[in-house]
């Protein structure tokens, strides 16, 4: 992300680099560069069970935090027929094995990925449980900035790059 | 008092604790959104958009606060300048420190995050990790070897016989799991080790792939706080690639590997994730506590403005309350001050000192008072004084003259203001002999003197009886005092009195043996009337009458000397005096021979008078014109009666004018002459004029008498109207 190139220049004034960082505050605010998102998001749903299915597109700078061990906590929140619900999916990258790992705290569900493809491929195909009412179903993919590390927690308010949410999407009730 | 006192305590304690909370509260928050687990993290942008509306609010405060400020400035408000100053003095002294402690800090801190990045450091863990990796990978090569050789083996032999191998297998490669997979996934064979393996894993669909293209594949994962070897290795059977068995195997990493292994990841991780959070962590830090800064620097201007003003205002006060007592409002007071200060010891000071000026001024004005009553007093007694006073000072030159004075000399006081005797002389030539007299005695600096001075060259020649006596100046000066008086009109005064008593003491003697007279003669007539002759009752009859008639005469004469030398004091009534002079007239109407011509004024004038009085005067008056004008005509009498009110030296004076069209007045007829017992008619007792003159002075007013042109006498009754 820009904030932190900012702020790798070694050997330069700290006075400057501190008036430096204050504009980053401004320049996040409207940080330009390739932005990710949530750009698809349906629901399959059939024999029983639910399926949701996106196309999540990381920006560089969060590929680079994935990569550098920023867990990226991605939330979904269900509401059918008054009821909500909501599950979370971490991703995070293991060093060690050079491994991505996706996993499910509620479900006990784990993967090891060999490469961020095919960790966000598998992230991308997101079984649901089943509503079990059969009428109109509202879905909402973000990615959880309360879960970040703390120090990115405040500048991910102000910077778009690490906004990453479908908006709420509602299906209709299945013919 | 006191509750405004508490309420002003409870405002800046809660200021205080307002920007100690922010500071607490952004400390906090800085803490919590740099080092911290970011607990409020869902809390940030409403954490921010309240500091942002803090701010905000603050500075419109602030705002409006300066703008007030500069009105006042503009309007010169008293305490304006000098909170203006206080205002910028606190700024300029809080601004740059807080800032340059902002700076430092954040100086400091961006040196304290940049310090913990060592590239040594970064290295070492980035060697360990590595070392971590070649282990596992060795590791992972020599299972991937034993599933083979394994795989190889179960290839000879028929799938009936997998089960033993692989039971025979374990021990001997100290797996945790063995396993053979059918083409769809069914378990051919299984063994395990370990309890907690006893189900046989599914190798993945990328794992299949791997195993089937490269013959043999293998991996570390990770499994809860485990981490364990698989490796899949594809059984040769003459059977097409889709169908043929996959072995897959688990070995264990040794247990004392797995915690410095997942230590050394968990520090290299974390190494890594600060070091690309490092920019974020100084962004954080610095938009914290540049808010917290912001905030508590605006509510430190605020806080200054308060204080400025609240410092000034009793210094504007103080120079209001100074202005005004400068204007002569003395007894301007200052509200007290809160706090036991130096500034309340002075607004203590100030209005004590207010008040003590205020009683000065009430003892000033009240000796001011003083003096102009009696100064106003002093003036009403030489103004009503019947003797002339005229005060010089040192230089001789004229300070005071006083009306009786003014009458005297025939001079204004205006005209002789200033001027010395010399410039009474030439403007009175007349009056020489008195200026230098009285020059005389200043130049010998007499002290207490008294001497006549004769006018010869006056007309009627008065007398003048002076009495000089030495003044102290209020400058120090020596001035003189001289009252003087017409030694003429004081001889008139002394032959009064002295016909008051002859008049007296004729009435007493007179009045004794009429009664007994008159009862004398009466008793003759009673008696011999019938007894006599006619002719000499006749001559009784007349003889008695006669007498008795005089005696009634003699009678009226001695009332008259009584009234003239015994006067009562009159009474003092409310008199309509157009009503009275009706009633009088009303009277001497009967007369056939007189004709009466009323010009009475037509609103009824009111006076304060003794009613009998008045009618006495306007009977004298109007008898001694009929008497007049009876004695000088043979034909009928026109007698004008008129009335009015004209001023008079600043008053109202009602003027009652009886004019008659006789003889008129003698020639050298003067008023001021006129003596009792002195009388130009044959049977006068020459006492009407001199009651009539008595009668109106005890009124306040006097009589004037002229001769008009066109003949006859004319006079005029002069009485104060009343308010």
């Amino acid at each position: 992300m820009p904030c932190s190139n900012a702020s790798d220049g070694a050997g330069g004034g700290r006075v400057a680099r501190a008036g430096t960082v204050l504009a980053a505050v401004v320049l996040a605010a409207c940080a330009g560069g390739e932005r990710g998102g949530i750009e698809q998001a349906g629901l399959q749903r059939g024999d029983g069970r639910a399926e949701l299915v996106l196309a999540v597109r990381l920006a560089p700078a969060l590929r680079e935090g994935l990569e550098r061990g920023v867990p990226l906590n991605f939330l979904v929140e269900v509401t059918a027929g008054g009821e909500r619900r909501e599950s979370h999916r971490e991703l995070r990258y293991l060093p060690l094995t050079r491994q991505y790992r996706l996993r499910e705290p509620g479900l006990d569900y784990s993967r090891s990925f060999a490469s961020a493809a095919a960790a966000l491929a598998a992230l991308e195909r997101w079984p649901l449980p089943a509503p079990a009412h059969e009428g109109t179903v509202s879905i909402r993919v973000r990615l959880d900035r309360t879960r970040l590390p703390a120090p990115l927690v405040l500048p991910a308010v102000f910077d778009r790059r690490w906004r990453l949410d479908s908006g709420t999407r509602t299906w209709p009730a299945p013919a | 008092m006191a509750s405004a006192r508490l309420i002003r305590w409870l405002s800046a304690a809660l200021v205080l604790l307002t920007v100690l909370a922010l500071s607490t509260a952004g400390l906090h928050l800085a803490s919590d959104a740099t080092v911290g687990r970011a607990r409020l993290g869902p809390y940030y942008p409403a954490l921010l958009g309240l500091a942002g509306l803090i701010a905000f609010v603050l500075a419109v405060v602030i705002a409006l606060q300066v703008l007030r400020l500069l009105r006042a400035l503009r309007q010169r408000a008293p305490g304006a300048r000098l909170s203006a100053r206080l205002s910028a003095l606190i700024a300029v002294l809080c601004l740059p420190p807080a800032l340059l402690v902002f700076v430092f800090a954040m100086n400091f801190l961006f040196g304290a995050v940049d310090s913990r990045f060592a590239a040594p450091v970064a290295a070492a863990l980035d060697d360990a990790l590595e070392v971590g990796r070649l282990y596992l990978e060795e590791r992972r090569d020599g299972a991937e070897r034993a599933v083979a050789e394994l795989a190889a083996q179960l290839g000879e032999s028929d799938r009936g016989q997998w089960p033993a191998q692989v039971d025979q297998a374990i021990d001997r490669l100290g797996a945790l799991q063995l396993a053979v997979f059918a083409g769809d996934g069914a378990v051919l064979a299984s063994a395990s080790a370990d309890p907690d393996w006893l189900r046989p894993v599914q190798p993945s669909q990328q794992q299949r792939l791997r195993a089937g293209t490269l013959g043999v594949a293998g991996e570390v994962v990770g499994a809860g706080d485990e981490i364990v070897l698989q490796a899949q290795a594809v059984v040769d059977e003459p059977l097409p690639p889709a169908a043929r068995a996959l072995l897959q195997a688990v070995f264990p990493v040794p247990a004392r590997y797995v915690p410095l292994a997942q230590r050394i990841e968990a520090a290299s991780a974390d190494y890594r994730q600060l070091e690309f959070l490092r920019g974020a962590l100084k962004l954080s830090m610095a938009l914290v506590l540049g808010l917290v800064l912001l905030l508590v620097l605006l509510a430190a201007l605020l806080l200054a403005l308060r204080a400025s003003r609240r410092l000034a205002m009793p210094v504007a006060r103080l120079a209001e309350a100074t202005t005004r007592i400068a204007r002569g409002e003395f007894g301007a007071t200052v509200g007290a001050v809160a706090g036991d200060d130096e500034l309340g010891d002075l607004v203590d000071a100030f209005n004590s000192m207010s008040h003590e000026l205020a009683l000065a001024q009430a003892s000033v004005r009240g000796t001011q008072a003083l003096i102009e009553s009696q100064r106003a007093y002093l003036d009403a007694v030489l103004t009503r004084i019947s003797s002339a006073v005229v005060g010089l000072d040192a230089g001789g030159r004229v300070r005071l003259l006083n009306p009786a004075g003014e009458r005297l000399l025939g001079a204004e006081a205006g005209q002789l203001q200033g001027q010395d005797l010399e410039a009474l002389a030439a403007l009175r030539p007349d009056l020489a002999p008195f200026a230098q007299r009285i020059g005389e005695r200043l130049r010998a600096h007499a002290s207490g003197w008294r001497e006549e001075v004769r006018l010869p060259e006056a007309p009627g020649a008065p007398i003048l009886l002076l009495r000089g006596s030495a003044l102290v100046e209020p400058d120090g000066g020596r001035g003189h005092l001289v009252v003087f008086d017409d030694a003429t009109v004081l001889q008139r005064a002394q032959r009064e009195a002295a016909w008051a008593e002859v008049a007296r003491r004729l009435a007493h003697e007179i009045k004794n043996p009429l009664t007994p007279i008159q009862l004398a003669a009466e008793r003759l007539r009673r008696r011999y009337l019938g007894r006599m002759a006619p002719d000499d009752a006749e001559v009784l009859e007349r003889a008695t009458g006669t007498i008795v008639s005089q005696v009634e005469s003699l009678k009226a004469l001695v009332n008259g000397f009584s009234d003239y030398a015994r006067p009562q004091p009159p009474r003092r009534l409310r008199v309509a005096l157009n009503a009275l002079i009706g009633d009088v007239l009303d009277l001497h109407a009967q007369d056939p021979r007189l004709t009466l011509e009323r010009r009475l004024a037509v609103a009824e004038i009111l006076v304060e008078a003794d009613p009998d009085r008045l009618r006495q005067v306007l009977n004298n008056l109007l008898r001694n014109a009929v008497e007049a004008m009876a004695a000088g005509t043979d034909g009928g009498m026109r007698l004008e009666v008129a009335s009015a009110v004209e001023p008079h030296e600043g008053r109202a004076m009602a003027v009652v004018e009886i004019r008659d069209h006789g003889p008129g007045l003698p020639a050298g007829f003067d008023l001021a002459a006129v003596e009792p017992y002195r009388s130009d008619k044959p049977r006068g007792s020459g006492l009407g004029l001199v009651i009539v003159q008595r009668i109106l002075e005890e009124h306040g007013g006097w009589l004037e008498a002229d001769s008009p042109g066109d003949g006859g006498a004319r006079f005029r009754i002069r009485l104060p109207v009343l308010a």
